[in-house]
């Protein structure tokens, strides 16, 4: 019950936002808050719950739907999908804190349609019926496009609809695959669990692996499919960006192992070592890429594309540290882009402006956002004592276990990285200053607080994230 | 005896309507009350049936599109009570209700060509009843094409009855196969005008632009649907023997009736305009079902059938409450979002359902569709479906934009009536997107009656 309970709250604070917003727009912000904060403690009560040491999935529930589609209302979670919620439920709150400053326009229409975000992004993890996912899936992106599209920069109109239209296709080759399921099953259900103990055809998992590994890296992204990204991130307003890059790409890997990786073994094993030369070269590639933007936001946007090229390097080695690793990357980078991305979003309402020429000296300008944008900046890069550090550290060497010297162009995306983020350092906070900016305040701090704070936790004691993600019910090794 | 009592309604709906019409009083809550009564006795009426007066055939088939017809006939009167008082608009509307009925309801092929120019001659009058140029223009277009479908349709169901050798389709039997396989030509491309298929649906945007708006929404949402009910009704009785002929050429002609539609919607500015196109996009998808003539196939083209009217009725209802505003293009419709919350949010509901997007209703019936596709083995059809469904997503959520973004204008206001109208649409949608059983249910045993399980 409490899977229901926990997509319940972002309902009925959908609700309790929208009418509080006719009151007072400050009343839609508080309620939302309140309404964010309430799911993140039904979330710990569903960790509360959480069984370390099983192998399946739990907390299920399921109720028939429309029986003669065979589809049912069907959640669970399992190591995979547990810290998902927890990233979500959590980056929900502090999306909602960081909106406080940072948007004043509409606000009794922006904070329902964070409560709908959250929602959907819930669903799409603790969904166990593949119509249910996809339907989460979807309306992940129309509350995305409208958050874009109403409160985004200055060519948000471009930006909204490419983001909406390009994920959207993918979605749709999905939906095919899906669709190919059911009927080379032979089962007649869209029961993930039920259709993931079906041995398919080769042919049949040769497409179905393909679609949906097309829809999946549209999402994380990966090069040669990464092009809205940029663009969806910087003209994104800041809880935006927050959820984008902390939850949504994060869905691409989520569905990656849970889809593909599950159903389809032997196309995982044999095209393995492909996947893996995609991933490196998306991670390199973007590095660089990075390096060479002068828009802060649009440099961590890019960052964000090596990152999940990792992620995808730790999947697709089909070794059980890098899968480890994955996750723990995926959960790391979650909460460190998060806190990048307020930061710019931060910058840009002090000095006005993002570019990293036109910025300079915020360690004397604005010293909070400063030194925080150092730390996270350190982060970012994977510096040991932070989250980012152990899992790239667990991707290297569990991918290195079982393909070799040939993962090791991925560590030149690393050092890129550091790179450009050193650089960008000693440019942006460590010269000589030009401009004064107001700083931020307790009640920023307070959510950036919060996020560091797991940040080095997950740095320092591992076994806090990999205690839940062991209790994986994926076994790739089959 | 159950099964004819809505048709009876109707009839009495038609005559009471008239009466008052005599007398002087206002026609509209009586003829809404008539149908709505109608409406109750159909689904009332549900899983009995029979043959009636030697021609009528009712079945779960014709409850399920009577159910159609009767919903948006009411609902196009109540939307209408706001703006037209004119008596002979209410009952022009009840007998081209009938008229469909009367499609959906029988087997006898003379009783269906009546009836299918009983919807034609009512449409006619309700196209022109703006009396602006503009509706003249449209009707006369609509009177010559449907004027030479109606011939060719005619044609054919000679054929059919020569090669059948009765009048009636439930009890023929095909001996004189090429007589038969001419007749589904001229079928094929009769019915094809009344349902936009291409390459005979040159008609289609010109007539929904010029028409009034909502009676727009009663072609497309409920005559169009008529058309296919006799559509299905042809070719899934009699010509179910044959079907190793038409299966290929409904799937090409499926194909490119969507992606006709689709890729010159993305052009429009014009809102009305841009509708249509979408219209004749899906209507490709509907046909999907001729295409495939398996069970998903059947029951996502009456599924889609029934969300289709539905979202098309809505979508002209804003296009029309707009119109009278003089907001016709995109841009027009700028800054929506501020100026009626209510508008705005409807039509994104409607549009997000004609997008496929979950969980409207809209979805829902597309998903059947692309499963019938898979199903049938045309993975090609299926694919280009999906690309068709995702091209369309760029032109709705492009207006979705455009009402959405800044702009300063007055406040929209809207009447009960219209705004009641309006809101049961988005009702339905929402409430089918997530609950379906009830429509599926429907549309399972009206494809039993047609043989199928």
């Amino acid at each position: 019950m409490i899977l229901s309970a926990l997509l319940f709250v972002y309902v009925a604070f959908f609700a309790i936002s929208y009418f509080a917003g006719r009151k007072s727009p400050e009343m839609a912000e508080k309620t939302a808050i309140i309404g964010s904060v309430v799911a993140l403690l039904v979330s710990v009560l569903a960790l509360a719950q959480f069984d370390f040491s099983s192998k399946s999935m739990q907390l299920i529930e399921e109720k028939a739907w429309v029986p003669s589609l065979g589809i049912t209302y069907k959640l669970g979670v399992d190591g995979l999908s547990m810290p998902m919620v927890l990233l979500s439920t959590f980056l929900t709150v502090f999306a909602c804190l960081i909106s406080k400053k940072l948007v004043e326009d509409k606000k009794n229409v922006y904070y329902p349609i964070l409560m709908l975000l959250g929602l959907s992004m819930i669903g799409v993890f603790v969904s166990l019926d593949f119509f249910l996912f996809y339907i989460f899936w979807e309306i992940v992106l129309i509350f995305m496009f409208f958050l874009v599209a109403l409160w985004g920069g200055p060519n948000k109109k471009y930006a909204s609809i490419k983001f909406l239209v390009y994920t959207h296709v993918g979605s749709l080759i999905m939906l095919l695959a899906i669709i190919g399921l059911y009927f080379t099953s032979g089962k007649h259900t869209f029961d993930m669990i039920a259709l993931s103990s079906v041995g398919y055809p080769l042919g049949f998992q040769y497409l179905a692996f393909l679609a949906f590994f097309f829809a999946f890296i549209v999402k994380m992204p990966i090069f040669p499919f990464h092009t809205w990204l940029p663009d969806a991130h910087v003209e994104a307003p800041t809880a935006g960006s927050v959820l984008l890059a902390g939850v949504l790409l994060k869905m691409g890997a989520y569905g990656l192992l849970r889809v593909p990786y599950t159903m389809f073994p032997e196309m995982a094993r044999s095209l393995g070592p492909y996947i893996v030369i995609l991933a490196i070269s998306s991670a390199v590639y973007s590095a660089f890429v990075a390096m060479r933007q002068n828009d802060l936001k649009k440099m961590i946007a890019y960052s964000s594309v090596t990152h999940m090229g990792l992620v995808l390097m730790g999947i697709a080695s089909l070794n059980q540290i890098a899968l480890s690793g994955a996750i723990y990357e995926m959960v790391a980078h979650g909460l460190i882009s998060a806190l990048m991305f307020t930061l710019a979003g931060m910058i840009h309402h002090s000095y006005g402006t993002r570019d990293i020429d036109k910025l300079s000296g915020l360690a004397i300008g604005t010293p909070r956002i400063g030194w925080i944008l150092v730390v996270g900046s350190l982060a970012a890069f994977g510096l040991p004592t932070f989250a980012g550090f152990v899992a790239e550290f667990m991707i290297l060497t569990g991918s290195y276990l079982a393909l070799g010297s040939m993962v090791l162009p991925a560590l030149l995306s690393i050092l890129v990285t550091a790179a450009y983020f050193l650089w960008m350092m000693q440019r942006v906070v460590f010269s000589e200053s030009h401009k004064h900016g107001h700083d931020i305040g307790f009640s920023e701090l307070l959510p950036i607080g919060m996020i560091l704070f797991f940040i080095v936790l997950l740095g320092v004691y591992p076994p806090a994230l990999l205690n839940i993600s062991d209790a994986l019910s994926i076994n790739v090794f089959r | 005896m159950i099964a004819v009592l809505p048709y009876l309604a109707v009839f009495a709906t038609i005559l009471l309507t008239a009466l008052l019409a005599l007398l002087g009083k206002d026609v509209r809550k009586a003829s809404m009350i008539g149908i709505l009564a109608s409406l109750f006795l159909s689904v009332f009426a549900a899983g009995t049936g029979g043959r009636f007066f030697g021609v009528l055939f009712i079945s779960d088939f014709s409850v399920f599109f009577n159910i159609i017809f009767l919903l948006s006939a009411y609902i196009i009167m109540l939307f209408s009570s706001s703006y037209v008082k004119h008596p002979s608009y209410y009952l022009l509307i009840a007998l081209s209700t009938l008229g469909m009925m009367l499609v959906s309801g029988t087997t006898n092929l003379v009783t269906m060509y009546a009836a299918l120019e009983m919807v034609a001659l009512s449409s006619y009058a309700l196209i022109v009843s703006g009396r602006s140029p503009e509706n003249s223009e449209a009707g006369i277009k609509y009177f010559i094409i449907t004027i030479f479908a109606s011939a060719i349709i005619l044609l054919g169901m000679a054929m059919l009855y020569a090669a059948g050798g009765s009048v009636d389709i439930a009890t023929m039997s095909l001996a004189n196969v090429p007589l038969a396989l001419f007749a589904i030509i001229l079928l094929t491309a009769g019915f094809g005008f009344k349902t936009g298929a291409a390459p005979f649906n040159f008609w289609v945007p010109d007539i929904y632009q010029g028409a009034p708006s909502q009676i727009a929404g009663l072609l497309a949402g409920a005559a169009k649907k008529a058309g296919f009910a006799a559509l299905f009704l042809v070719f899934f009785i009699p010509f179910l023997v044959l079907s190793r002929y038409w299966i290929l050429p409904w799937a090409i002609l499926a194909l490119a009736t969507m992606t006709f539609g689709n890729i010159v919607a993305l052009s429009q500015t014009n809102v009305k305009r841009m509708f249509a196109y979408s219209i004749i996009g899906q209507s490709g998808y509907i046909m999907i079902a001729l295409a495939t003539v398996n069970k998903f196939g059947l029951v996502g083209g009456l599924f889609h059938s029934f969300t289709h009217a539905f979202m098309v009725i809505g979508a002209f209802f804003i296009a029309a409450a707009l119109g009278m505003k003089g907001l016709e293009t995109i841009d027009d419709y700028k800054g929506l979002g501020r100026r009626s919350p209510f508008l705005a949010f409807s039509l994104l509901i409607f549009l997000a359902s004609l997008a496929g997007i979950p969980p409207l209703a809209g979805f829902v019936s597309k998903f059947i569709l692309f499963s019938a596709a898979i199903e049938a083995g045309l993975g090609w059809l299926a694919v280009a479906a999906i690309l068709n469904s995702g091209i369309s997503v760029y032109y709705y959520f492009r207006l979705v934009r455009s009402m959405y973004s800044d702009d300063d204008g007055g406040k929209i206001d809207m009447p009960a009536g219209a705004k009641t109208a309006i809101i049961i649409c988005v009702l339905l949608l929402a409430a089918f997107g997530i609950f379906p059983n009830p429509i599926l249910g429907l549309a399972e045993s009206a494809v039993r009656f047609l043989g199928f399980f």
